[in-house]
């Protein structure tokens, strides 16, 4: 069915027609739309050159360590009683050892207390949700579809999870840190922490980025580099406006959204421009 | 209606005779259990990465096999065993999230991890940055949305096979799919990747295939 708003079809039908799953008369008037309708027929360009994209991406090869975890585990398991196997396995990995001995960090945030408030609950789902997942994204992104290249031996990452584990621990704010100062409200302090938690996650991400990206720009034009510092001025200013009105209205998830985001197009923005060694400025590819 | 040449051939990825390794398991023939490892094992992790992300991957897959292993000798074939190893793996990336997500904290140390495996070399074709886009487009996906676009259009299951999987039905699969492409492509245009800049790169990469010349511009 054409949308009745828009008058024309969405990416959901398109991709069914793409794929043959609509039944023969729905399948024939999308045909009949897209043959007259440049715009549909961009957009189903678009979710083909997409999947067709997915069908190319590589399979990373798993770390080395990872079998002799495996064996390691399972003759552990062999020795003990049979266990539920909907239960974790026993810990064997070092990094996750690493980041259990991490202290916690006084007035640290724990699971919302039951009936606490709808827009507290926001704040911490748009942390935990968007954050892990855009740096995970942002690992995959610099880490590019090298195979073999993309994963560190075991004791690389285990190095990195307790410098992680460490950094966290040393950059934790304190309860009593300035943001917070004029709220009397413990939940909102700790909606607070978390957020500032975050923010320094990707606070460490922008400023690996832009060291690595500094060691790239010894050979770019001065127009370049005058480009690329516009644009990170930009970035700059929605993060501060968007760290601004979040403290204006602390708890708020739309706003935690609106910071995250925020971060996450400059981390983007910087992990474009060292991906490709020269600054994403829009210049039509050769 | 969708190219199919870059689509690897599931049986061409990985030959592997199903029933050769089970035989060799059940008889605890030497190696055996390290030769359904390495059967399986890209398989596994990849489909891991990309559903609990690439931090906790390596945990995760660890857990799979180990399920798998265990479950292995009660296995009786009603499935191909391809099939059944990619329900295990894609319940245990599953559960993983679910667990994790439980938390209201922010599991940071796995964050920094992912950061730090970030930092390696970078690729040199042009086409690697729209696929480093795609993969973090991914990463974005709702868990359901990303599970089933990643075992359809990344892994190249079929429909009957996912609904096996995941224990649903090949019509949910196929609505399931199609909203996950509408999802993903919006989130693309979010991060401003447009229908001509997908275009213009497939179209890159097409040429530095056939010509092999490197990039005059970079």
């Amino acid at each position: 069915m054409i949308g009745p708003r828009t008058g024309h079809i969405g990416d959901e039908r398109l991709s069914a027609w793409l794929s043959g799953d609509l039944p023969a008369a729905a399948a024939a008037a999308v045909r009949a739309h897209v043959a007259g309708c440049q715009l549909c027929q961009t957009s189903a360009e678009a979710l083909r050159t997409m999947v067709d994209l997915a069908a190319s991406l590589p399979a990373p090869d798993p770390p080395l360590t990872l079998w002799a975890r495996i064996e390691t585990a399972l003759d552990d398991r062999d020795e003990t009683h049979e266990r539920d196997e909907t239960r974790p396995p026993p810990v064997v990995a070092p990094a996750r050892a690493a980041s259990e001995a991490r202290p916690a960090s006084g007035g640290a945030a724990s699971l919302p207390l039951p009936g606490s408030p709808p827009h507290h609950r926001l704040v911490w789902a748009s942390c935990s949700g968007a954050l892990v997942g855009a740096a995970a994204a942002l690992a995959v992104v610099l880490g590019g579809p090298g195979r073999a290249e993309r994963l560190h031996p075991a004791d690389h990452r285990r190095q990195a999870a307790e410098t992680g584990a460490h950094a966290i621990a040393a950059a934790a704010p304190t309860p009593a840190g300035a943001e917070v100062a004029e709220v009397p409200d413990p939940l909102l302090a700790e909606a607070e922490i978390e957020v500032n938690r975050a923010a320094a996650a990707y606070e460490r991400a922008i400023d690996r980025l832009r060291s690595l990206l500094a060691q790239q720009q010894d050979g770019w034009k001065a127009e370049e580099r005058a480009r690329t510092a516009d644009r990170l001025a930009r970035l700059d200013e929605a993060i501060v406006h968007s760290r601004a009105a979040l403290r204006r209205d602390p708890g708020n998830g739309d706003r935690a959204d609106v910071l995250f985001s925020a971060y996450r197009r400059k981390i983007d923005f910087l992990a474009e421009a060292v991906h490709r060694g020269a600054p994403a400025s829009g210049e039509a590819l050769p | 209606m969708f190219a199919a040449a870059h689509r690897p051939a599931r049986s061409s990825r990985d030959e592997v005779d199903e029933r050769r390794l089970i035989e060799d398991f059940r008889q605890n023939a030497a190696g055996s259990r390290e030769a359904v490892y390495h059967a399986y094992r890209r398989r596994v992790f990849a489909l891991v990465c990309r559903i609990a992300g690439p931090g906790d991957a390596e945990e995760v897959s660890q857990e799979a096999f180990i399920r798998i292993f265990r479950g292995l000798p009660r296995f009786r074939g009603d499935s191909a065993l391809s099939t059944w190893i990619y329900r295990l793996a894609v319940n245990a990336a599953i559960s993983h999230r679910a667990r994790r997500d439980r938390h209201a904290r922010v599991q940071l140390e796995a964050v920094d991890e992912d950061i730090a495996l970030a930092f390696t070399q970078a690729p040199q074709d042009g086409d690697a940055v729209l696929r480093a886009r795609l993969e973090r487009g991914l990463a974005r996906l709702p868990v359901g949305y990303r599970t089933v676009l990643v075992l359809h259009d990344v892994e190249g299951l079929e429909h009957e096979e996912i609904a096996e999987i995941l224990q649903c039905h090949v019509g949910t699969s196929k609505s399931q799919l199609h909203k996950a492409r509408a999802r993903l492509r919006e989130v693309l245009s979010a991060d401003g990747i447009t229908a001509s800049d997908v275009e213009r790169g497939r179209s890159n990469g097409r040429r530095e295939e056939s010509d092999r010349e490197p990039k005059s511009e970079q």
